[in-house]
């Protein structure tokens, strides 16, 4: 399991391959060293095993002096919210609802650990992924894209490096809702996982109300129902947007939304 | 009477000491407290609106304070305000004329605050000139050009010309032609093209990259290549998408076009034959024999020093070279 906190003494290391990410952190004296590249997939091999921790053209340098270190290495979200695309588009009749379970890939994030204090050393993407636009070309957000099947059941193949996030749908309209595209905030979801190691993020609703109305979103951790026994692995990086409960589409319309 | 005298030298003394440490007083607050105040109202202001508009209240209350300073400097000498304040006004009548230059600016410099068409930190291309916004002033803007020269442009100049703000949203569109030889299938560039667009790390996938034939060129089929980026990373899609395209060609085979030009002597008559001249190889003859046999060297510098060159007849001798590139 990659998800753990390790006692690293001076001049100990730890390494590993996660996705397309071969990674080692090393504690050398004050100083936190971790070398990363990102693999093209396949990811099977690596090109470096970084036994040369001071290769500089990977090496990134971190000085923090504590007592008793330990590593952390943990899941997180990535930096910037995900625009999943669907292979086709699905229309959602009148009155009806339905979930998605759409996944991305997580990142990996390597703390210091001292006592009951953590201290982020750094985030680094398990799968790179490509960069899009959400919005219109004067306004929108800076976001990452991925695909999905759009799944109507959980996945039961565990991909360690994704996180699965239930998205239910409800059209509340009259008319037809057709879907392309989702954007999903992901700095709002926590992440829970499993005992096989399966990663969920929390659970968004998307109401539906016509275009002359506002959308109603809103997070829970509704996943339980797919999932119950899981445990929180990684809390919210924006708790704010988590707790609103009842957020109006028209104000996120570029943070969390859909395409019609 | 020496006590008299020394009382009004001590008396003298200490007022004017006194009258002294006043005006000091006033200098060694005001100016900081001036310099504080400007600082903490620029912060305040920039965080909630914008940096622009924190520089300019700065700039505001630094003038207005410091105003109000020398009057009171000015008070505490003894002067009248009202026969200066009069002074003034005639004053400022002939400083209107003179500066009408300046009052154009400032107006405009408030046209400009008004209207925001850019903020520090923009890039902006005015006529031919691009630069930074370092600041927007009432008289002036001022921008830092990129090999980090100082430009000030009046603001009257920037109302009344056309200018772009190139970095005025978050994304960009990077616009190129590539051009490759006629033997090649448009289609096939086409999605040669697009592969390698979206297969480019900087390369946003929406907006679509936009790719598409664009004519039939004097030596090339050409290609209209367009995609969007996100502005930070213009240096990095310019090297990174000319590089791969320019890969990609080659390993697919297909050649960048470079242009042609094909000549011909006549209506009638196809194109002018190519002839290589073979270079003259043989190193044991030096340039006098070559000189004595009345052979010419074929070295385009050496040449004139030989006598078979200076002797190379251009009348009738020359059509004897004309009828071999007929034959």
């Amino acid at each position: 399991m990659i998800w753990q906190e390790t006692t690293l003494n001076d001049l100990e290391h730890i390494s590993g391959k996660f996705g397309q990410l071969n990674f080692r952190v090393q504690n050398y004296h004050d100083e936190w060293r971790v070398a990363y590249e990102l693999l093209p997939l396949p990811t099977e091999d690596s090109s470096k095993n970084f036994d040369d921790v001071e290769n500089e053209e990977f090496l990134n340098r971190f000085v923090a002096k504590v007592e008793d270190p330990k590593i952390k290495v943990s899941p997180t979200v990535p930096d910037r919210p995900i625009v999943i695309r669907t292979r086709k588009s699905i229309s959602i009749l009148p009155k009806n609802e339905c979930v998605f379970f759409l996944r991305f890939p997580c990142w990996v994030r390597f703390s210091v650990t001292s006592g009951k204090v953590e201290t982020k050393i750094c985030d680094l993407p398990s799968l790179l992924l490509p960069k899009t636009w959400y919005g219109t070309v004067q306004q929108g957000t800076k976001c990452y894209s991925s695909r999905t099947r759009a799944r109507r059941k959980p996945p039961t193949e565990c991909e360690p490096y994704r996180i699965i996030v239930p998205v239910r749908m409800v059209n509340m309209d009259k008319t037809v809702l057709e879907i392309d595209h989702f954007c999903i905030p992901v700095s709002a979801l926590e992440i829970h996982q499993t005992e096989s190691g399966t990663l969920w993020g929390t659970m968004g609703h998307f109401e539906y109300r016509g275009k002359l109305f506002p959308s109603r979103i809103s997070f829970s951790d509704g996943f339980k129902e797919f999932e119950p026994n899981t445990t929180l692995v990684a809390k919210s990086n924006n708790p704010d947007l988590l707790n609103k409960g009842e957020l109006v589409g028209g104000i996120l319309t570029n943070s969390f939304g859909i395409q019609v | 009477m020496i006590h008299d005298w020394l009382e009004f030298i001590y008396d003298y003394t200490l007022s004017e000491v006194d009258f002294f440490l006043r005006f000091l007083l006033i200098i060694l607050i005001g100016v900081p407290f001036i310099k504080f105040m400007g600082d903490m109202i620029e912060r305040l202001i920039a965080q909630y609106y914008s940096s622009q508009a924190g520089m300019l209240a700065k700039k505001a209350i630094q003038y207005g304070v410091s105003i109000l300073m020398a009057l009171m400097i000015l008070d505490h000498f003894g002067f009248s305000l009202g026969p200066l304040l009069g002074a003034a006004g005639i004053l400022g009548i002939g400083f209107g004329f003179a500066a009408k230059e300046s009052l154009s600016n400032f107006i405009s410099g408030l046209f400009l605050i008004w209207e925001r068409p850019f903020v520090v930190g923009d890039l902006l291309q005015v006529d031919l000139e691009r630069g930074v916004v370092h600041s927007v002033d009432l008289l002036s803007v001022k921008l830092l050009k990129l090999d980090n020269t100082f430009l000030r442009i009046p603001n009257a100049h920037l109302m009344n010309s056309v200018f772009i703000n190139i970095t005025h949203f978050q994304i960009r569109r990077y616009d190129f032609v590539v051009g490759v030889t006629y033997d090649n299938n448009i289609k096939d560039v086409l999605d040669l093209l697009a592969d390698v667009a979206n297969k480019n790390l900087y390369v946003l996938n929406e907006p679509e990259p936009r790719i598409m034939f664009k004519q039939f060129g004097p030596s090339s089929l050409d290609f209209d290549i367009g995609v969007w980026f996100e502005k930070e990373d213009f240096k990095a899609i310019k090297n990174s998408i000319n590089h791969e395209i320019k890969l990609r060609l080659e390993q697919e085979g297909v050649e960048i076009a470079f242009p042609h030009l094909t000549l011909y002597s006549g209506k009638h008559s196809g194109p002018f034959e190519i002839q290589q001249v073979t270079p003259f190889t043989d190193s044991n003859k030096t340039r006098e024999e070559h000189s004595r046999l009345g052979e010419a060297s074929l070295d385009p510098s050496e040449a004139y020093k030989t006598d078979a060159y200076t002797a190379a007849p251009l009348g009738p001798d020359s059509t004897k070279l004309e009828d071999e590139i007929k034959e």
